[in-house]
């Protein structure tokens, strides 16, 4: 007997465990089914802008190109080069050497894929180019995108809404079957996703549109707007949790002065929008090693 | 003792209480930095207490001179950053307390500065009464103008609390030369610490000294005195300025030119009559040119222009000027277009911000003048239960209001990491420059990990710094530069980096020793002639121990010869420092010989209140 109801113990444990297993990576259908991608083809590129609030840095661009192909080990890996630009100079290049994205992933988990960006084929490279201002190149190891130095940790910056960005992606929905968005590289018929910016969540969680083609090289992205946040939401969230260990004084004080002074609602939004893309010749700059 | 004296220990008794318990929630959290966040967004306010941790550190902690600033840019002039600490005549608080706690102090100090400047400027020049001046000076000192500029980190605003002195001692010297040395040296202190505000001040002081020209004896008469004091005080403040100006010229001179005012930019701002009528009654926080002082003060001021316009014309003049200024193009002349064409005023961007001082400050000035209205009107008890009324409700108002903004000092700032990590640097790219705070609050926290930065993008007026050639030790790249959604920092270490100094052949070595804001030291072992190359920006300034300084490619090299193992020593000598103080205090000997010189009665006109009445 004593058996008997261990194992159904065991049983209901194990259900249990699947169950929140399941909560944790499983997403709406419609969500990952809807999330394919282009497959990568050599000269395919695609550029953006990423402006942020006030409308500032509206000179910055990011183009991201397939700018060869490399056979390893008997497999197709294709270089992914990025470049960095700010106003009519080009920061700095990287170059990956990636067997690309893995579509039944992808569709599986589309967060993973989302909310890396470009940065997993960087990841999982095999190997990496860095393109300095002055074209010198330099080859680095991929293994410092796996675990980067940090040298933010345990500072004031790394305490701030810019570094403690949180997006809870078991949040996402589609909105709507296709919306129609024009961006400078043209008009698209876009699956909206979206999570939606909460109030009165904790101050780091942040909402997000990503607006999708397929048609559109590597993540199909035309539009995003991702840091939504409420401040005034954080705002409150962030005095009611001073308020928790405050002195009497300042909980006098934050009482009867502080809720005088209420803020404006606005959302602090960065927007990334489609440029250009499309497929070119295959650019012969994959330079020689200093 | 005298009444008139009495009254005045008590109008100051009152102002020091009144600032002091404004200001009690900073006063109780002295060692405090500003919330981390306000708005979603850090404040610029890190920029100040980087500016004030250089100046301790420097000065306490490396016992030098806060000249060059080798861990912003790539090293800079820090003198010439117009709006930095080393010179304010407060500063020393810093080091004697501590770089938050000093910079705090210097802004109660300033606060109380302020409210009896401006009872000075009532009482004694514009001859105000008692409790008009005392009124105009805690509106004036408790309006939201200040604390607002100060949450955000406007350091630069700090000293325009200052402008009622200098209104009055500008009043007295048309008056008497006497004067004229106290205005210039206040107006000095705008021009070395208050960058975009001087000019501002500068305009307005202008405006008073054409609209205090004319008056009316018998006929309408103009007295050129009033510009020509006024020129003088400009002339003479410049000149007390030299050691700062000179140094900011340079500077100046090697912007790559990519700063620049658009107009549109400018205005983006700018200021209308409703968003004007909610800074001044709203207690919101509506961003910059928020100046909250409630319908009580503002409706004593309308009345008082109504009912005195005769008086008070040239007050309420200047006043419409500036606030068809901080309109910019709402207004029916957009005033401030015909300014942006000057240079200087085509850096200012938020008109809001900038113009509002002067608009505040006069309808300050024209509150305090309600109380002989009412007791005209309502003589004996009646006018001073409305007077006593109007005061109380008024200053608790705004003490209840406006004190708010000192409640944001919450953040602990963490100790420097002073020797444990040896000095590198890191160059941002593409960083979200929307957010100044976040990035001043970054190169605080670097600074702190003893990390130079690169690529900080300052304010409007701080130019540019051409410093490609500086070599990053690491990179820090958002993450959105993957299209990721997030602006988190990726760190990747710079496969170029050599080293903060390095020679040109491999087999001689090189290790920077020691850094400071104004001496290198590098230990070098030599095999052959070869060029010491430091990872600092050239300046022709610095001085070195061996070898001949040269700029290589924008940074600083040395050509040594002789081998072996040594150390070189690189000292910074700001020769437009130097020159620019001998002309400050030749300025200044030869302003007090002849303003001062024994023998030479002070000028006395028409009477001190003859005008600005």
């Amino acid at each position: 007997m004593r058996e008997k109801n261990n194992k159904i113990l065991r049983g209901l444990a194990g259900l249990l465990l699947i169950f929140f297993l399941d909560t944790a990576v499983v997403f709406p259908d419609e969500v990952g089914g809807l999330f394919t991608l282009c497959p990568l083809r050599v000269g395919q590129y695609a550029e953006y802008q990423i402006v942020s609030f006030e409308n500032q840095d509206r000179d910055n661009r990011y183009r991201v190109a397939v700018s060869g192909t490399e056979i390893l080990e008997g497999r197709e890996y294709f270089w992914i080069q990025l470049d960095i630009i700010k106003g009519s100079a080009r920061q700095i290049t990287l170059k990956a050497l990636t067997a690309g994205y893995d579509q039944a992933e992808c569709a599986r988990k589309p967060a993973g894929c989302l909310s890396e960006g470009i940065f997993f084929l960087f990841r999982t490279a095999r190997r990496i180019i860095l393109i300095d201002q002055n074209d010198a190149g330099y080859e680095i190891s991929p293994e410092i995108f796996s675990a980067p130095p940090d040298i933010l940790r345990g500072t004031l910056y790394s305490a701030t809404p810019d570094e403690q960005n949180y997006i809870d992606y078991t949040k996402m929905t589609r909105l709507a079957p296709k919306e129609n968005i024009a961006v400078p590289a043209g008009t698209f018929d876009c699956d909206h996703f979206q999570v939606e910016t909460q109030s009165g969540e904790d101050f780091t969680a942040e909402g997000l549109d990503v607006w999708r083609s397929p048609d559109i090289p590597f993540l199909g992205v035309v539009k995003m707007e991702f840091s939504k946040t409420n401040f005034a939401e954080k705002w409150k969230y962030h005095y009611e949790q001073q308020l928790n260990n405050a002195s009497w004084w300042s909980r006098l004080h934050t009482y009867f002065f502080v809720r005088r002074v209420p803020e404006k609602e606005r959302q602090d939004t960065y927007v990334m929008t489609l440029v250009g893309y499309g497929t070119e010749k295959t650019r012969s700059d994959n330079r020689p090693l200093q | 003792m005298e009444k008139k004296v009495k009254h005045t220990i008590i109008a100051a008794v009152l102002i020091v209480v009144a600032v002091t318990l404004y200001m009690l929630p900073l006063l109780l959290n002295l060692d405090n930095g500003i919330t981390l966040w306000q708005k979603n967004r850090v404040s610029i306010w890190y920029q100040n207490c980087l500016d004030s941790f250089f100046y301790y550190d420097t000065i306490a902690g490396d016992h030098g001179w806060p000249f060059w600033g080798y861990c912003f840019e790539g090293g800079i002039l820090v003198l010439s950053i117009p709006d930095e600490i080393v010179f304010h005549p407060l500063s020393p608080l810093i080091l004697a307390v501590g770089a938050v706690k000093g910079m705090n102090l210097v802004y109660y100090i300033m606060y109380i500065f302020g409210g009896l400047s401006m009872f000075y400027l009532t009482s004694r020049v514009l001859k105000y009464d008692w409790a008009g001046s005392v009124y105009s000076s805690l509106v004036f000192v408790l309006c939201g103008f200040f604390p607002l500029l100060q949450v955000y980190g406007f350091g630069n605003a700090r000293e325009t609390i200052l402008i009622p002195l200098l209104t009055a001692f500008y009043l007295r010297s048309v008056y008497s030369n006497a004067f004229i040395l106290p205005a210039a040296l206040i107006l000095s202190l705008f021009c070395i610490q208050s960058a975009l505000y001087f000019p501002i001040v500068v305009l307005f002081l202008f405006i008073l000294a054409l609209v205090t020209m004319f008056y009316k004896d018998t006929r309408l008469r103009v007295r050129h005195r009033n510009l020509r004091v006024f020129f003088i005080i400009l002339a003479l403040a410049l000149g007390f300025s030299a050691f700062k100006l000179l140094p900011i010229l340079e500077f100046l001179a090697i912007d790559n030119g990519s700063r620049g005012g658009a107009y549109p930019d400018s205005i983006a701002s700018a200021s209308s009559f409703p968003f004007l009528l909610e800074c001044l009654v709203k207690p919101v926080n509506s961003g910059t040119g928020t100046m909250y002082i409630g319908y009580l003060p503002l409706l004593a001021g309308i009345v008082s222009g109504i009912v005195l316009w005769k008086r008070l014309w040239r007050w309420l003049f200047i006043l419409l000027i500036f606030i068809g200024l901080s309109f910019g193009p709402h207004a029916g002349i957009d005033l401030h277009r015909i300014l942006w064409h000057l240079p200087i005023f085509n850096a200012i961007d938020e008109l809001a911000k900038y113009y509002s001082l002067i608009v505040i400050f006069i309808i300050c000035l024209l509150a305090g003048r309600v109380f002989p209205i009412i007791r005209r009107y309502l003589p004996g008890k009646p006018g001073y239960a409305v007077g006593g009324t109007l005061m109380v409700i008024s200053v608790v108002n705004l003490l209840t209001v406006n004190s708010a903004y000192f409640n944001e000092y919450k953040t602990k700032i963490p100790e420097r990491k002073n020797g444990e990590q040896r000095f590198v640097q890191a160059g941002l790219i593409n960083y979200h420059s929307g957010d100044d705070g976040a990035m001043s609050l970054l190169a605080l926290s670097l600074y702190r990990e003893n990390i130079g930065i690169l690529n900080q993008d300052y304010d409007r007026y701080t130019p540019q710094i051409n410093n490609n050639n500086i070599v990053p030790r690491y990179y820090l790249i958002p993450r959105f530069v993957f299209l990721a959604p997030s602006t988190k920092l990726i760190c990747l270490p710079n496969p170029a980096y050599q080293g903060e100094s390095s020679f040109l052949r491999p087999e001689n070595k090189a290790e920077l020793i020691r850094v400071t804001a104004d001496s290198l030291a590098v230990r070098v072992t030599m095999t052959g002639k070869d060029r010491l190359v430091i990872n600092q920006n050239y300046s022709r300034w610095w001085r070195s121990s061996a070898g001949k300084l040269e700029n290589y490619k924008g940074r600083l090299s040395v050509r040594l010869d002789s081998v072996g193992s040594r150390i070189v020593s690189l000292d910074f000598r700001p020769g437009n420092f130097y020159l620019g103080g001998a002309i400050s205090l030749f300025t200044l000997f030869f302003s007090v010989y002849f303003l001062y010189r024994p023998g030479k009665p002070p000028h006395i006109g028409r009477g001190e209140n003859a005008v600005m009445v």
